[in-house]
């Protein structure tokens, strides 16, 4: 099932405010399609994320979807995370 | 007191060095090499078993801040420091102590072997006349009078000699010359403090365990153990590295060690007892969990945990993070600082801050000198500047700059 548009947009925002406030420097101008590893994540900061969206979201992503296309910007991180 | 044969005595029967180096690390390598071969009689001791410091005792394993910057590499690659610096990179290189330079994101960087980093180091020195080392040698005080060093005590196993001496450079990497000579110096707060690591080796991993999206994946390895309790938290500073040859993996324990301190030895026992910790329980986690990692080993375990920042002298003059950021020249500069600022000031993995135009910023001879001592010098990671510019000049390409230049001004104040 689909999610619905503004239930993605919310979760993106969710997100991009977790990572702008604790995982990365980003600025306001910052859009979710834009790369995260140019931004400077790293297989050090993608520990914390990875913990940040467990906390967040209540799921867990599995390792067999973590790879660089899956995690190179928000709207892609956001459509992992399992549907509540 | 004991006397040393390798030492000359004055008319006192007072042994009696022009300079001496205190500290064996990338900067007193450079210093003691250059000043003897300015023609002072100049005496290297090291707390350790090898020179080289935190590149080769605590297994720091890439010379930064070697080259200029450029912004891709349609620019050709130049050194930043032709001294010096890059006769100790074609040096390490020619020995196979180092591989060729390597580009990482926006910065090149030289590999090298912390082993083989020390032993250049000892072939270099043992060939330099004019030059004594003692290893296993510490500076324990340091004698003033009228506004100047005039000697310095030293211990070398439960021995101690006294040694009268001209000029006097401090490159312990935590200023302690400074500190026991009772000269300015200045610390950060220690919740700015860069924080310290505990690098390790580990062998015997197959050559592709960090291929393609192999890091990620560790990486979620490692945090779904953290969040089950299977992993200690600090295990979260962690972050691996290839070495010269894909057959070694540094694996590189970032700590935030609070409350920290690197100038008490409550705090460093701490860190290196966790740092330790730490990596036996990667490594059993590593064997159990992450493909590739079934048969990996840890094969080098660091002789400290490294320290990235400390005390810093206050000198006649101070660099800034803003000298840095617009790479400032300013007047006759004595070295070249070209690495950005490398902020570490948690165990969450660096921030950069990059200068203008990848510009360089010039050292001046009076960040390198003492304002309460004129005969004592520093260089390395411990000279004259703020905490913000220790975080571009502490990499060793630069120390090995300023330990030229040090060594080079203490030699002529000598004379
Ligand atoms: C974890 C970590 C990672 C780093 N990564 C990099 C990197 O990738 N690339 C890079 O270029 N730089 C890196 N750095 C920075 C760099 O390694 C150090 O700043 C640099 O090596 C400092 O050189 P130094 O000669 O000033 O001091 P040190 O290397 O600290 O050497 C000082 C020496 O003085 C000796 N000593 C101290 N006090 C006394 C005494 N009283 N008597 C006798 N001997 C004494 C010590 O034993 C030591 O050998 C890193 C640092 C750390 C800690």
């Amino acid at each position: 099932m689909a999610e619905n548009p503004a239930a993605i947009a919310e979760k993106e925002a969710k997100l991009l405010s977790i990572i702008s406030s604790d995982i990365l420097e980003i600025g306001p101008e910052f859009a979710v399609t834009d790369d995260l590893f140019e931004a400077g994540l790293d297989s050090m900061s993608i520990m914390r994320l990875l913990i940040q969206v467990e906390t967040a979201f209540g799921s867990r992503i599995p390792v067999a979807q973590v790879n660089r296309e899956n995690f190179s910007t928000v709207s892609k991180i956001v459509a992992l995370i399992p549907v509540a | 007191m004991i006397s040393v044969r390798s030492l000359a005595t004055d008319s006192k029967n007072q042994q009696k060095a022009d300079v001496i180096v205190a500290g064996g690390g990338t900067a007193g390598i450079a210093a003691a090499v250059c000043a003897a071969r300015d023609g002072a009689q100049t005496l290297l001791i090291e707390r350790r078993g090898a020179l080289g410091g935190m590149a080769c005792n605590a297994l720091v394993h890439t010379l930064c801040g070697l080259y200029l910057l450029r912004d891709d590499d349609t620019h050709p690659l130049a050194y930043s420091n032709e001294g010096f610096p890059r006769e100790f990179a074609e040096r390490l290189i020619a020995a196979g102590g180092a591989s060729s330079p390597v580009r990482m994101g926006k910065l090149d960087v030289l590999p090298h072997d912390p082993t083989a980093l020390a032993a250049v180091a000892d072939n270099l020195t043992r060939r330099t006349p004019n030059l004594t080392v003692f290893l296993h040698t510490d500076l324990t005080r340091v004698e003033t009078a009228a506004g100047q060093i005039q000697a310095v005590q030293l211990r070398s196993q439960g021995c101690a000699m006294e040694v009268s001496v001209k000029s006097l450079i401090d490159a312990s990497g935590d200023a302690e010359a400074v500190a026991l000579a009772g000269a300015d110096f200045e610390v950060a707060p220690t919740d700015r403090l860069q924080r310290p690591a505990y690098i390790f080796g580990i062998g015997g991993a197959l050559e592709n365990a960090l291929a393609g999206d192999a890091r990620l994946k560790l990486a979620h390895l490692i945090s779904s153990a953290v969040t089950s309790g299977h992993l200690s938290s600090e295990a979260l500073g962690v972050a691996f590295r290839h070495g010269m040859g894909k057959s070694e993996i540094w694996a590189t324990l970032d700590l935030q060690a609070d409350p920290y301190d690197p100038c008490l030895p409550e705090c460093l026992s701490r860190v290196e007892s966790c740092g330790r910790r730490v990596s036996l329980e990667i490594i059993r986690f590593l064997r159990l969990h992450a493909p590739g990692f079934e048969n990996a080993e840890i094969t080098r375990t660091p002789l400290q945990a490294g320290i990235r920042e400390s005390r810093r002298v206050s000198g006649v003059a101070s660099l800034t993070g803003e000298d840095i950021l617009h790479g400032r020249l300013g007047e006759n500069p004595v070295a070249l600082a070209c690495w950005p600022l490398e902020l570490r000031e948690n165990a969450r993995g660096a921030r950069l801050r990059f200068p203008t135009e990848n510009r360089p910023a010039g050292i001046s001879l009076d960040c390198l000198r003492s304002r309460t001592y004129k005969n004592l010098f520093v260089a390395g990671r411990c000279i004259s500047c703020t905490h913000e510019a220790q975080a571009s000049i502490r990499v060793t390409g630069t120390c090995l700059a300023t330990g030229e230049a040090a060594g080079k001004a203490a030699a002529a104040f000598s004379k």
